[in-house]
């Protein structure tokens, strides 16, 4: 990232800050939706995580850290979508058409198995939600995981851990053949 | 069994699944919003890459101006507190208009009208620098705010460790008081809704945690009176245990912050109520290390000050902020009042709010046709406590439905889960109220 854009967009100019929307918001936007599974949502969790950046900027000392530090505001803003998922709202989720993509995109994945992985990671907190994303879909480690998030490698580890035995389970639980006279 | 492997594989083959584009309206709305969400700026924040200090207030309605002083200080022994003097009798003073332009002003009376109110002041000594921002400078730096002025007197290097400096300063209303301890504020939603008057705003910041402050004692400046304490910044463990500029007492209502360069660095602090409902600040800040004279030489700047409505004018008039949080009994009253919302299913929803005696504020929320009751109009009550800045909250609100019918969520976790903690934050620009619930609310009627 370019220093002297941040610099520029510290000091309040907005093309600068645009630029750096444009250069980081596909990449914040894979990860909540990741942590979501709803676009929309998404979309506010981007929005409210840049609104904030923008807010803060001049307090960010590190500027080579900045997209760290763009991941944890996206990440804080996830958890307060998931917190605020209760609201009142039809029961039936719209299907939008990126949501149609979603589902066409992965060929190598059975709909059922989709299923299982798609209830199981939505049984999963706003903070093991966050590890699993960052590790398998960005690849981080648990250092760099800890280090975006301001957690300990310990506490990394332990969210990670359990959350990849409650996922693990579902995957063991598609791939089981189905017990006859079980309940619908 | 499948193996780690295995899962691994499957679940990064079904993360890969979805979008990894932003929607270009998601762009759109962010740029659209910058215009309205103002940067977060730190005040006497020393520099690195200049030998001046530039201070830039991005101030508040009532009397957005800042003055700042700031001098070598290269003694030893730091002046005690000094307080109980009364404020020095003032000749009668032929003052200048505050230059604007950085140059270096000569011992002698200065003025300033900001906000409908003059302020004239005695600058004891040579050797300051006073600029003056002007109002085209101020909106380049995303000042939103019309009809104000930043106003900086500067000398000498801050940049030094502790830094050598003292100056004066004046702030307009201050709605956030900070409640961190430490006090680092990297992480939002650090403060609490601030009072409205200097008694109240002394109180707040006099207990402020973590931090060492004198009792809020009577004063009078310019015949104006209010309170004065003096605020001392943490220690070193604890100062350098946040980033720099992330030691913070208050801010002002555009989120403004009162940022600390060192640890143990004391602020002198004047709060004055005017006649017109607004609050002005007075600051005097020093280090230990600040030699006497100096402190002494801006206690005698600030006791100088006379305040005059400004010629035309009778005084500022009330602006929204300062009606807004003007208080009753000792609370905010921004809340009070009657609000409407449209509800996700289109539903028209009407609340009344109530500040009650003891700082809580009744809640009844009337939703003409409630979908968690089939469509029958339905009653929320409750008793909302503040838990954040400008942000109220109703820990276990009652719902019921009109038809005696049991009300039930559409989605999701049990109705009661879901009203848990709904909590509603006012909005200064839009006078408005946003719930957690994700609705807007409209004011129809406000408190008397």
């Amino acid at each position: 990232m370019d220093p002297s854009l941040i610099d520029r967009a510290k000091r309040g100019d907005k093309d600068a800050f645009t630029t750096l929307v444009l250069s980081t918001g596909d990449r914040l936007y894979s990860v909540a939706y990741r942590m979501l599974r709803d676009a929309g949502r998404a979309e506010d969790a981007v929005q409210q995580a840049f609104l904030i950046a923008w807010r803060e900027l001049p307090k960010l000392r590190d500027e080579s850290r900045l997209e760290a530090w763009l991941y944890r505001l996206l990440v804080n803003a996830c958890y307060a979508e998931i917190r605020h998922a209760g609201r009142w709202q039809p029961g039936l989720r719209l299907v939008t058409d990126l949501d149609a993509d979603a589902n066409t995109d992965g060929a190598q994945l059975g709909v059922d198995r989709r299923d299982e992985l798609e209830r199981a990671f939505r049984r999963l907190s706003g903070e093991q939600r966050a590890v699993i994303v960052m590790h398998h879909y960005l690849g981080l480690s648990g250092a760099e995981i800890a280090e975006t998030l301001g957690l300990s490698p310990g506490t990394v580890r332990s969210r990670l851990h359990y959350a990849r035995q409650l996922m693990r389970a579902a995957i063991e639980a598609d791939s089981r053949p189905l017990a006859s006279g079980g309940m619908a | 069994m499948n193996r780690p492997a295995d899962v691994d594989r499957t679940l990064e083959s079904w993360l890969a699944e979805g979008p990894s584009q932003l929607p270009d309206h998601v762009i759109d709305g962010i740029v659209r919003q910058l215009d309205t969400t103002h940067q977060r700026k730190h005040w006497w924040l020393p520099r690195k890459d200049t030998m001046t200090r530039s201070i830039l207030a991005v101030g508040g309605v009532a009397a957005a101006f800042l003055i700042a002083v700031v001098g070598f200080a290269y003694f030893s022994g730091g002046p005690g507190p000094n307080f109980g003097g009364a404020p020095t009798p003032s000749p009668t003073p032929s003052p200048v208009a505050l230059p604007t332009d950085g140059a270096v002003i000569e011992p002698g009376w200065y003025s300033v009208t900001v906000d409908g109110y003059r302020y004239t002041f005695r600058v004891p000594n040579a050797g300051w620098t006073a600029t003056v921002v002007t109002l085209a400078e101020a909106q380049s730096e995303q000042t939103i705010r019309p009809n104000r002025a930043d106003v900086e007197l500067t000398q000498g290097d801050a940049s030094t460790d502790p830094p050598d400096l003292a100056g004066f300063a004046l702030w307009g209303n201050v709605p956030y008081v900070h409640e961190v301890d430490p006090p680092c504020s990297q992480d939002f939603g650090f403060s609490e809704y601030g009072p409205g008057t200097a008694d109240d705003l002394a109180t707040a910041i006099a207990s402020i945690e973590g931090w060492r402050s004198s009792e809020p004692t009577d004063v009078t400046v310019g015949g104006y009176s209010g309170k004065r304490l003096q605020l001392m910044a943490p220690g070193r463990d604890k100062f350098d245990s946040c980033a720099e500029g992330d030691v913070q007492s208050f801010s002002d209502e555009n989120e403004k912050a009162r940022a600390y360069e060192g640890p143990d660095q004391v602020d002198d602090i004047w709060i004055l109520d005017l006649d017109n409902g607004a609050r002005q600040l007075f600051l005097i800040t020093y280090f230990p290390t600040t030699p006497a004279e100096l402190v002494d030489e801006l206690r005698q700047i600030v006791e100088s000050v006379e305040i005059s409505p400004a010629e035309g004018t009778q005084g500022a008039a009330p602006t929204e902020e300062s009606r807004l949080i003007a208080r009753s009994n000792g609370r905010a009253v921004a809340f009070d009042g009657i609000w409407e919302s449209t509800d996700a299913d289109g539903s028209h929803q009407t609340m009344a709010m109530s500040a009650l005696p003891n700082g809580t504020y009744g809640v009844t929320i009337r939703d003409d046709r409630a979908a968690v009751c089939s469509g029958a109009p339905s009653i929320l009550t409750g008793v909302a406590e503040t838990n954040g800045p400008g942000t109220i909250a109703i820990g276990q609100p009652e719902y019921t439905c009109d038809d005696d019918s049991q009300p039930r969520a559409l989605s999701g976790p049990p109705l009661e889960e879901q009203l848990q903690d709904l909590s509603f934050t006012y909005d200064f620009q839009r006078d408005a109220l946003d719930d957690s619930l994700g609705l807007a609310w409209s004011r129809v009627v406000a408190a008397p």
